[in-house]
């Protein structure tokens, strides 16, 4: 295997620029880099000396995708701040809100950006002429996670209805209930796709992952709990930054993540979060995860696919005892006193752990911002996954080699945008 | 209902020249009575796929480059290979020609579908609208608005 070196300009199907570059060396992987080369885009120093209030709407403009995440963050992060304890109404709306996104993100990444690898195809629009009735099915799903975020967030592209203390505008009754037979449709299509990508053939390629997600007692964790650790740990959220450490790498403007003490790389995402919490899923979900006959925690990067699945499941079973059983709250949101004071927050983003700490003035300021996004966590996770799977795929050409490392980056929906941004393979073999 | 089955959707955002498609959005809706034509505006071109369902007509509004100067307009039917699909690398940005060509392939697009385009100025942002596309925005529409009476009707011939 001497002498190649492996370079993909510019990765697809994933979001965001960057590349990935590979050295082979005449026994071994000498180099792989997951090369992420767009510009930093500094939303942290952009946040500074700015009204606190501005920090949901702002930090939803990290993603396109995934808004609500970085909403929901900061919100209980400045919650944490202030002080603040909102009722168990709001609570519940706001998890009915990450339902929404949970769906439409995990339903194109799903269909239209992992199915096509699965199924030879080179892209979802390949695919769909093959497959339509599972691609409009897809659509489908997704369409119906939007609709909730109109609903409840005032439109499904970086919502604008999240406050810190609760929201803007309380959804009317009706406008939830108007949702209820969509959303029967909906968990009826997400256990139809569950048997199906559970049906894909997986490589065996199995990972000794440490699996980070945020656990519960009471529920699948999407904004509240400890942080959890498949080596048994439970740690507080305040302690995220003496236990995992960002850093910088040459060849990326998105930070690595490590665990600080240990400094090895870790996972976080579907197959972490169902991994850790497979007890906590919704009945149907919890059901089928065992159906699909995965031994969970899977710890098998490709099978994420899966994890997803079930996750798209749980989140229409959730959102619909959510809209069934719907009341009005009183009030939209809690009211507050500015502080001096520093609150922190993780949330379970689609793609993973989304931590945000920010420090606050007296006047409602902010005087510090710090963002980890889930991908610039799973990123060093990533390279050493690629170290593994580049020798079980070399015996191929130069394109296949890179085709098939692409289809595993594509396995941990990485949002580069978010991380920063990424897509390129480069394999170089002396 | 005379112009059942037909639906207008703008594409764009507030900012700049991109304002046009939502710009001629409003315009037409002075010109018509309320879901007659249905008109829409939309960030994202994916979410014409919400809306094609049983839908005969489909006019597409947009912001584009590559015609001579800032306010020049044009109508494409589609298929036509001006539109001729890019490079679609992400998951946040599935660009109009995507949708449209996935749309086919699922069987849902619509039998009759135009592009109007507006060849937007050089801007930065934070701009309002150039006063070229300004300029231009009422004949757009009149051109819109003439196209769905079929008096001139939108042709490939340009």
């Amino acid at each position: 295997m001497s002498g190649r070196r492996i370079k993909v300009q510019a990765l697809t199907r994933v979001e965001g620029e960057g590349g990935l570059y590979i050295k082979l060396g005449p026994q071994d992987v000498e180099e792989v880099c997951l090369e992420i080369y767009e510009p930093p885009r500094l939303f942290e120093a952009l946040l500074r000396g700015r009204p606190l209030e501005d920090v949901p709407d702002i930090t939803a403009r990290i993603c396109g995708i995934c808004p609500v995440a970085y909403q929901m963050s900061s919100v209980h992060a400045l919650e944490s701040a202030l002080g603040v304890t909102v009722p168990p109404a709001i609570r519940q709306l706001r998890r009915l809100l990450y339902c929404g996104e949970w769906i439409e993100s995990h339903t194109l990444h799903m269909y239209l950006l992992n199915a096509p690898d699965f199924l030879g195809f080179e892209s979802g629009l390949a695919m769909a002429e093959r497959y339509p009735d599972e691609v409009n099915r897809g659509l489908r799903m997704k369409k119906h996670g939007n609709q909730l975020l109109e609903v409840m967030g005032g439109r499904a592209i970086h919502p604008i209805n999240v406050a810190v203390g609760g929201f803007f505008r309380l959804p009317r009754a009706e406008d939830l209930q108007r949702l209820v037979p969509d959303f029967e449709w909906g968990l009826q299509a997400a256990v139809e796709t569950a048997r199906w990508v559970a049906g894909f053939e997986f490589p065996d390629f199995c990972r000794d992952y440490q699996l980070v997600s945020l656990a519960h007692p009471e529920e699948y964790p999407m904004n509240e709990g400890c942080i959890a650790t498949s080596d048994g740990e439970s740690l507080a959220v305040g302690s995220f930054e003496n236990e995992f450490e960002e850093r910088q790498v040459p060849h990326s403007t998105a930070l690595h993540a490590v665990r600080r003490h240990a400094q090895t790389p870790y996972l976080v995402g579907p197959l972490a979060r169902v991994g850790l919490n497979v007890d906590q899923l919704s009945p149907t979900a919890r059901r089928l995860a065992v159906e699909v006959g995965i031994a969970w925690p899977s710890r098998n990067p490709f099978q994420s696919i899966v994890a997803r699945a079930l996750e798209v499941v749980h989140a229409f079973e959730e959102a619909l005892t959510i809209l069934r059983d719907y009341q009005r709250p009183a009030h939209a949101r809690v009211a507050y006193d500015y502080r001096d004071g520093r609150g922190c927050a993780a949330t379970e983003a689609p793609r993973g752990l989304l931590y945000h700490r920010y420090d606050v003035t007296a006047d409602g300021k902010i005087r510090l911002a710090k963002i980890v996004p889930p991908t610039s966590q799973n990123q060093a996770q990533i390279e050493t996954d690629l170290r593994g799977w580049v020798p079980v795929a070399l015996q191929d050409d130069d394109d296949a080699v890179a085709r098939s490392c692409e289809n595993l980056v594509r396995c941990y929906d990485p949002c580069i945008s978010c991380s920063t941004h990424f897509l390129r393979v480069q394999i170089e073999r002396p | 209902m005379k112009f059942r089955q037909t639906l207008v959707v703008g594409l764009g955002s507030p900012h700049g020249d991109d304002q046009a498609g939502w710009l001629a959005t409003d315009a037409l809706a002075q010109r018509f009575p309320p879901n007659d034509p249905v008109l829409r505006k939309a960030n994202s071109a994916s979410e014409l796929l919400d809306w094609i369902d049983g839908v005969g007509r489909l006019i597409i509004v947009d912001a584009c480059l590559g015609l001579n100067r800032p306010g020049e307009f044009r109508c494409w039917r589609w298929p036509h290979r001006a539109m001729a699909i890019g490079k679609w690398a992400g998951s946040h940005d599935m660009p109009l020609a995507a949708v449209l060509d996935l749309a086919h392939r699922l069987g849902r697009l619509p039998p009759r579908v135009e592009v109007w385009g507006i060849q937007s100025g050089e801007q930065q942002l934070g701009d309002d609208l150039s006063a070229a596309v300004r300029d231009a925005l009422p004949y757009l529409v009149d051109a819109i608005v003439e196209s769905l009476h079929e008096v001139t009707p939108c042709t490939n011939d340009h």
